[in-house]
């Protein structure tokens, strides 16, 4: 039996660890925490004010009882020894390594990000900052909710739209729609990176009134004036603000050198194999994969190197499948490492298929060989190639 | 000075035009920046991106499928 | 010895009476599920392979299209006069069904010719009716 020892039991990691069989492989799991957290839902607990509990599970009750928990922290890997170092000393070997460790935040490269991060919570962090910001909202009656972002390479890019349409619907929802106002300042041209996506999306934002401002990379905050100044010169006041900080890899050390200078783990994009090993593998928003940090690319990636490790040639075609949904309605934003975003019909049905994800995601981790037909029928259904052609 | 490559070949959304903001982002004056990309959306883009930023479009070719940019950083303060 | 004790005073605060009743008639209906071979059905359609047939059958690039629509659909399918599409029907299928594969190319001469064939007369007298219609509501379309 050969030993997987995947680092990180999120949206990779766990489904990862689920989908390997128990008679070829001794599985280990390794995190730093004990919760395994349904990102997506912070935006729901920041601006729909629902319960944390609902988006946490411990990792140990996702993984299948063959699978080995080990709750700690990595602090060194060595891709020639094949080892992994823990924190309190003791050493992990394997034959095969998978890293999935998702994005580290860096909230100290731009000036005063830490700042409003401590003052108003963020929905990109952790499930009590999120907390934060809905109260944050709630206690917000006049003035700008600017939703920024530092660096065009973000998790879930679609995020900050979601959060401006909730935090609209929020805010109309309690009679402020013309005391406060939204702001969704982005880096891009437009106000999605895909001007094909950004045609569809943008009348919905002015519908709301809620004000779209590109080429505005955050740079500095200035908390006394309450101030953000963009890279391009800009300056736009704040009553509440949230800023989406760069996004860097692992912050532990990998030898020898296999990440890049922001610190993700160099993979070919297709195999999710770390550059000269063919031992070792990387997943999710860790990697340099050219394509969305998203849910979807750890789910496609897990199941590329789950077959991988059993020998078949699978490869991942960057497919990505982000939600973008406004109050009533939704799309997704479809495309690969072939196909740029294709234009997709804003709809009723898509912004239920995003509630009905929720319901089945615990599934999907746990049981991810039952889950599997389903999703690869809907991913084939809705191949960029074939949409281009069909319209969805 | 410094020349630095960005190969958004093959890239799925966020696409190239993330790519190119992400580098300009290190980047100082005088900096060269060569973006080679195959989605077609990113000719238009660079060329607003430059213009809005105030940087210099030195070169904008496209053979093969491939659009090559480079592009003069000249606009940070 | 002490966690069968926790367990049982868990589950006496669980079973009220009201529950109770709950769970018997729930088990009662899982008794006859069984005994109907419903359970075994259920677990054999939890493999892979059936829901991967049934999943693709169902989640198609032509169901999500219309799927997508139902809203849409259904408004539209709800306007529709079901008496006389109903009336209508045999008359739809045959005019369907006379499309050819290949037409022919008919200029005015042959129209004229063709206008001496009672059957065409008959249906030059439905043509001239539906045309009214159309322009009639086209016109009220314009308003």
């Amino acid at each position: 039996m050969e030993k997987v020892v995947i680092i990180g039991g999120g949206g990779g990691g766990a489904i990862l660890a689920n989908l390997l069989p128990e008679r070829e492989f001794e599985i280990v799991v390794v995190d730093r925490e004990e919760y395994h957290i349904f990102q997506p839902g912070y935006l729901w607990i920041a601006f729909k004010g629902w319960r944390k509990e609902i988006f946490m599970k411990p990792i140990r009750s996702l993984l299948k009882p063959h699978v080995k928990f080990v709750h700690g922290e990595a602090t060194s890997v060595d891709l020639n020894e094949r080892k992994v170092l823990m924190k309190d000393g003791k050493e992990l070997s394997y034959d095969y390594i998978v890293i999935a460790t998702g994005a580290h935040l860096n909230y100290d490269v731009i000036d005063g990000n830490r700042k409003i991060l401590d003052e108003f919570g963020d929905f990109y962090s952790t499930v009590e900052n999120a907390e934060k910001l809905w109260n944050a909202v709630w206690r917000t009656s006049k003035g700008n909710f600017v939703i920024g972002v530092a660096d065009p390479i973000y998790k879930c890019p679609p995020g900050p739209h979601k959060a401006a349409f909730l935090s609209s619907e929020l805010f109309s929802r309690r009679g402020l729609k013309d005391k406060v106002k939204v702001v969704l300042a982005l880096p891009f041209p437009h106000s999605y990176p895909s001007k094909t996506i950004a045609d569809i999306i943008e009348p919905e934002l002015e519908k709301r009134g809620i004000e779209i401002r590109t080429f505005f990379t955050v740079d500095s905050i200035d908390t006394e004036n309450k101030k953000i100044v963009s890279l391009e010169g800009e300056e736009l006041e704040y009553s509440v603000a949230t800023v989406i900080p760069p996004h860097e890899g692992p912050q532990y050390e990998i030898k020898p050198e296999v990440k890049d200078d922001n610190n993700f783990v160099k993979i070919d994009k297709y195999t999710s194999q770390i550059e000269g090993f063919d031992d070792a593998y990387a997943i999710g928003d860790c990697t340099n994969a050219p394509t969305s940090k998203s849910g979807v690319t750890a789910h496609l990636q897990a199941e590329v190197v789950a077959e991988r490790l059993q020998g078949y040639d699978a490869r991942y075609s960057g497919r990505t499948n982000c939600p973008l949904i406004t109050d009533g309605k939704g799309i997704f934003i479809i495309s690969d490492y072939d196909h740029p975003p294709v234009p997709v019909r804003l709809s009723a049905f898509k912004r239920l298929l995003e509630d009905l994800f929720l319901t089945t995601y615990w599934g999907a981790i746990r049981y991810p060989e039952l889950w599997q037909p389903v999703f690869h029928a809907y991913f084939n259904a809705t191949e960029p190639g074939k949409l281009v052609e069909l319209g969805w | 000075m410094g020349e630095i490559k960005v190969d958004a070949r093959g890239m799925a959304c966020p696409g190239p035009i993330s790519a190119l903001i992400r580098a300009y982002r290190k980047a100082n004056n005088g900096d060269t920046i060569e973006v080679l990309a195959t989605d077609p959306g990113f000719k238009p883009d660079v060329q607003a991106w430059v213009k809005r930023t105030g940087n210099e479009l030195v070169e904008l070719t496209e053979e093969g499928g491939v659009i090559k940019a480079v592009i003069k950083v000249t606009a940070k303060k | 010895m002490a966690e069968k004790n926790i367990g049982s005073v868990k589950l006496d605060r669980i079973l009220t009476e009201d529950k109770i009743e709950a769970l018997d008639k729930t088990l009662q209906l899982l008794s006859k599920l069984n005994e109907l071979g419903i359970l075994d059905t259920v677990t054999d359609i939890l493999e892979p392979e059936v829901i991967e047939r049934a999943a693709s059958l169902i989640i198609n690039p032509s169901t999500l299209r219309i799927v997508d629509r139902i809203d849409q659909l259904t408004g539209t399918l709800g306007k529709i006069d079901y008496d006389t599409l109903e009336k209508r029907i045999n008359l739809l299928n045959e005019a369907l069904k006379s499309i050819p594969e290949k037409p022919k190319r008919i200029g005015l001469l042959g129209l004229l010719g063709e206008l001496r064939d009672p059957d065409v007369q008959r249906g030059m007298g439905v043509l001239i009716e539906l045309l009214k219609a159309i322009g009639k509501a086209a016109e009220k379309q314009q308003k």
